[in-house]
C-alpha cells in the first residue's frame, strides 16, 4: 500500500505531534487561528444548511405534537420503530466521547488529548438528540415526568423493575456526567483563551465560564484528582448504559431480542459507530482548521484500529445472534432469523454485513488506515451500517412476533425521516457552533504531551 | 491550603521549566520570608515532590457520596417496589433485588459526580475577577510560561528587598520578572 506515503500530514506516522509544535503555536492554532479560520464562506455556508436541517426538526417535533405518534410509521406490533432505532443509534455514537475521555484516559493512552474535546463534544450533542426520541414515542410527552420517582397524591412509583425505567436513570446520568466532564476539561482552557482575548464582551464570557482559573499549584490537584475520580466514575458508566439499552431488547421473549449477547454486543456496537462517527468530524475539521500537527496520521491510526477491533467484535455478535437463534430450536426465532437473511428485510440484513463486517477489513491494511480520506469513506459507511443495524434488530424483531395473524411489515413515513434527519442537521448545527466558539482541542493536555516530550529530548541528549 | 491574596509580590515567568523547577525548589524549603505561589500552564507533577503535597480531599468525598448514592437508590426503589405499593406478579418476589441493581449504580454515579464537582467548586471558590489577572506576565502563566510569584510573608516589607529580589530571580534565569503592589 502506497497510500501512507500520499498524506500530507507534516509527520511521520508514529509521532503523536507534529514535531513543530509547540505551546506558542498550541495557542496561536487553537486559541486564535480557529476563530478566524471559522469566519469563511464554508463555516456559514455549513451553519445555515444545517439550520435548515433544524428548522425541519422543529417542524416535525411541532407535527408530532399536534398530530400524535400516528403521523409516524408506528403500527401494531410494529410499535417501537425509528424512535427506538435513532435513539440506539444515538446514544451509541454518545459512547465513543466518554470511551476516549474516560478509558483511554485510566489505560494512559496520550493520544487521546488531542481528539478528547470533540468527542466529548460529540458525546453530548448525540445525547441530546438522543433523548428526544423517547420523549417524543411517549405519545402524551407532556407527561414525561412520570418517569421520576417522586411522592405523589396518586401513590404511584415507576416500575424500577422495567428495562425501560432504568433507561431513564441511565441516559440522565450519562448526560450529565458527561456534561460535568466536558466543562471540567474546559475550564483550564477557557482561562487560556480569557487571557489571550482583548477586553470586551467575549473576554467577559470566558472570564465567567473560567471561573477564576488560574492554574496554581492546589488548584491542578484538585483538578486532576477530580477529573481521574470522574474518570473512574464514567468507565463502568458507558458500558452500563449499552448494557441497559441493550436489555430494553434481551429482557423481552420477542424471538430475535432474547439472547445474553444482547449488552455486550451492543456496549461494541456503541464504541464501534462513535468512533465511525469521531473519524466523520475530525477528518475534515483537522483539514479545514490546519490541525494536523495535533491530530496526526497516528490518530488516524487508532481510530482506524479501535474501528476495526470493534467492527470485528460485533461482527462476533451477528454470528453468535444467527448461531443461538438456530441452536435454539425454536420455530418463531428461527422464522426471524430467515426474515432476515431470505425475507422482506433481506436487503437491510445484506448491507448491514457488507458495512459492519466486509467493508471494515480494509483497515488490516495501515495504508488505509492512515489515509484520511479513505478512513472517512469507510467511517460513513460504518455509519450508515450502524443505524441499519438497529433498524434490522427493532423493525423483524417486532413484525413478526408470535402472533402470526398480526404480522406486518414497516414502511417509515416522510416524518418518520424528517425528524430523523431533523437531529443530524441538528448534530452538525451544534458541532458548527462547537468548532467556532470553543476551544476544540484540549490545550492544557496537549501541552503536557510537549512538555514530556522536551523532558524525553532532555535525557536523550 | 488556600494560598493568601497578594498585597505586594514579585513575579517571574519561566521558559524553561527546569530553571523554574530549580527556582521554586529554593523557596519552598526556605520560606521563611517568603511565600511561593506557582502559576502553570499544565499541572507539573515534579511540583508534588517540591511542595508539601496534600493530596486532595476530593476523592473521599466521591467514595461517601458514591455510597450515599447508591443505598439511597437501592432502599428507594425497596420502598416503592415491597413496601408502599407491592403488586404481585404472578407471585415473583417483591424484593427483587436483581432488577433493581441498575438503577442503584446510576443514581450512585450520578451523587458521587455531582457532589464531586460542587466540591471542587466549593475548593476552587469561583470568581468572576482577579487582580493577578492584571499582570501580563502572570496571566502566561495559564498559556506557555511558568510563573513563579513571591509573596513576602511580611507584610511591610521594604521596596529594596523586593526589588533585590527580583533582581536575584533574573539572575536565576526568569524570564521576564516584575515586582507587583496591589493596593
Amino acid at each position: 500500500m502506497k497510500t501512507a506515503k500520499q498524506e500530507n500530514a507534516p509527520t511521520r506516522p508514529n509521532e503523536l505531534l507534529g514535531p513543530e509544535m509547540s505551546p506558542e503555536l498550541l495557542n496561536q492554532r487553537v486559541g486564535d487561528e480557529a476563530r478566524v479560520r471559522a469566519r469563511a464562506w464554508w463555516w456559514w455556508l455549513a451553519l445555515f444548511a444545517t439550520a435548515g436541517g433544524v428548522f425541519m426538526m422543529f417542524t416535525a417535533i411541532t407535527w408530532v405534537l399536534a398530530k400524535g405518534v400516528g403521523i409516524w410509521g408506528l403500527q401494531i406490533p410494529v410499535a417501537w420503530g425509528f424512535a427506538i432505532i435513532n435513539f440506539v443509534w444515538w446514544i451509541g455514537i454518545g459512547h465513543a466521547g466518554t470511551f476516549i475521555s474516560a478509558i483511554l484516559l485510566l489505560l494512559q493512552q496520550d493520544w487521546r488529548n488531542s481528539i478528547n474535546r470533540f468527542t466529548e463534544a460529540m458525546t453530548l450533542f448525540a445525547v441530546a438528540c438522543a433523548g428526544l426520541f423517547p420523549l417524543l414515542h411517549l405519545g402524551r410527552p407532556q407527561y414525561f415526568y412520570y418517569l421520576i420517582p417522586y411522592p405523589n397524591e396518586m401513590g404511584l412509583w415507576p416500575q424500577f423493575r422495567s428495562p425501560l425505567v432504568w433507561d431513564f436513570f441511565a441516559v440522565s446520568t450519562y448526560g450529565t456526567v458527561s456534561l460535568i466532564f466536558w466543562y471540567l476539561g474546559l475550564v483550564p482552557d477557557l482561562a487560556t483563551m480569557r487571557d489571550r482575548t482583548k477586553p470586551g464582551l467575549r473576554k467577559k464570557i470566558y472570564a465567567f465560564f473560567s471561573l477564576g482559573w488560574l492554574g496554581r499549584d492546589q488548584q491542578w490537584k484538585d483538578y486532576r484528582a477530580l477529573y481521574f475520580m470522574l474518570a473512574g466514575l464514567a468507565t463502568p458508566l458507558v458500558i452500563s448504559v449499552h448494557s441497559i439499552v441493550g436489555l430494553d431488547f434481551a429482557v423481552s421473549i420477542v424471538p430475535g431480542w432474547h439472547s445474553t449477547v444482547f449488552p455486550p454486543y451492543f456496549v461494541a456496537g456503541a464504541i464501534f459507530s462513535g468512533f465511525a462517527m469521531v473519524a466523520t468530524l475530525v477528518i475534515p475539521i483537522r483539514k479545514l482548521f490546519k490541525l494536523e500537527g495535533m491530530i496526526t496520521t497516528r490518530h488516524l491510526d487508532n481510530i482506524g484500529k479501535v474501528m476495526l477491533a470493534t467492527g470485528m467484535m460485533v461482527g462476533f455478535g451477528y454470528v453468535s445472534e444467527v448461531f443461538f437463534e438456530w441452536y435454539s430450536g425454536d420455530a418463531f426465532e428461527m422464522q426471524t432469523l430467515m426474515d432476515r437473511l431470505t425475507g422482506y428485510y433481506a436487503p437491510v440484513f445484506w448491507t448491514v454485513i457488507f458495512c459492519n463486517v466486509i467493508s471494515i477489513q480494509a483497515l488490516w491494511w495501515r495504508g488505509i488506515r492512515t489515509n484520511p480520506w479513505l478512513l472517512w469513506i469507510l467511517a460513513g459507511v460504518a455509519n450508515i451500517g450502524m443505524w441499519m443495524e438497529r433498524y434490522l434488530i427493532v423493525v423483524t424483531s417486532l413484525g413478526h412476533d408470535y402472533l402470526t395473524s398480526s404480522w406486518q411489515d414497516f414502511n417509515a413515513t416522510g416524518w418518520d425521516w424528517a425528524l430523523y434527519l431533523g437531529t443530524l442537521c441538528f448534530f452538525f448545527f451544534l458541532v458548527v457552533l462547537f468548532v467556532r466558539l470553543i476551544p476544540m482541542v484540549s490545550m492544557h493536555e496537549i501541552r503536557e504531551i510537549l512538555h514530556e516530550r522536551a523532558e524525553r529530548g532532555k535525557e536523550a541528549s | 491550603m488556600r494560598a493568601p491574596i497578594p498585597g505586594k509580590a514579585v513575579v517571574a515567568s519561566f521558559k524553561d521549566v527546569e530553571q523554574f523547577e530549580a527556582v521554586v525548589k529554593g523557596y519552598v524549603t526556605d520560606n521563611q520570608h517568603w511565600s511561593a505561589q506557582t502559576v502553570t500552564p499544565h499541572p507539573l507533577e515534579s511540583l508534588d515532590a517540591l511542595t508539601a503535597y496534600r493530596p486532595s480531599p476530593i476523592p473521599r468525598i466521591i467514595f461517601w457520596a458514591f455510597i450515599c448514592g447508591a443505598t439511597g437508590g437501592y432502599l428507594m426503589q425497596v420502598y416503592a417496589m415491597a413496601i408502599t405499593y407491592p403488586l404481585n406478579v404472578g407471585g415473583r418476589p417483591l424484593h427483587s433485588w436483581p432488577a433493581f441493581i441498575p438503577i442503584t449504580f446510576e443514581l450512585g454515579v450520578l451523587t458521587a459526580a455531582i457532589t464531586g464537582l460542587v466540591s471542587w467548586l466549593i475548593r476552587l471558590r469561583p470568581r468572576l475577577y482577579l487582580r493577578e489577572l492584571e499582570s501580563a506576565i502572570i496571566t502566561r502563566g495559564t498559556q506557555d510560561r511558568y510563573v513563579l510569584m513571591l509573596v513576602p510573608i511580611d507584610p511591610e516589607m521594604k521596596a529594596a528587598d523586593l526589588i533585590a529580589k527580583e533582581a536575584d530571580l533574573k539572575q536565576a534565569g526568569a524570564e521576564e520578572t516584575e515586582v507587583r503592589l496591589w493596593d
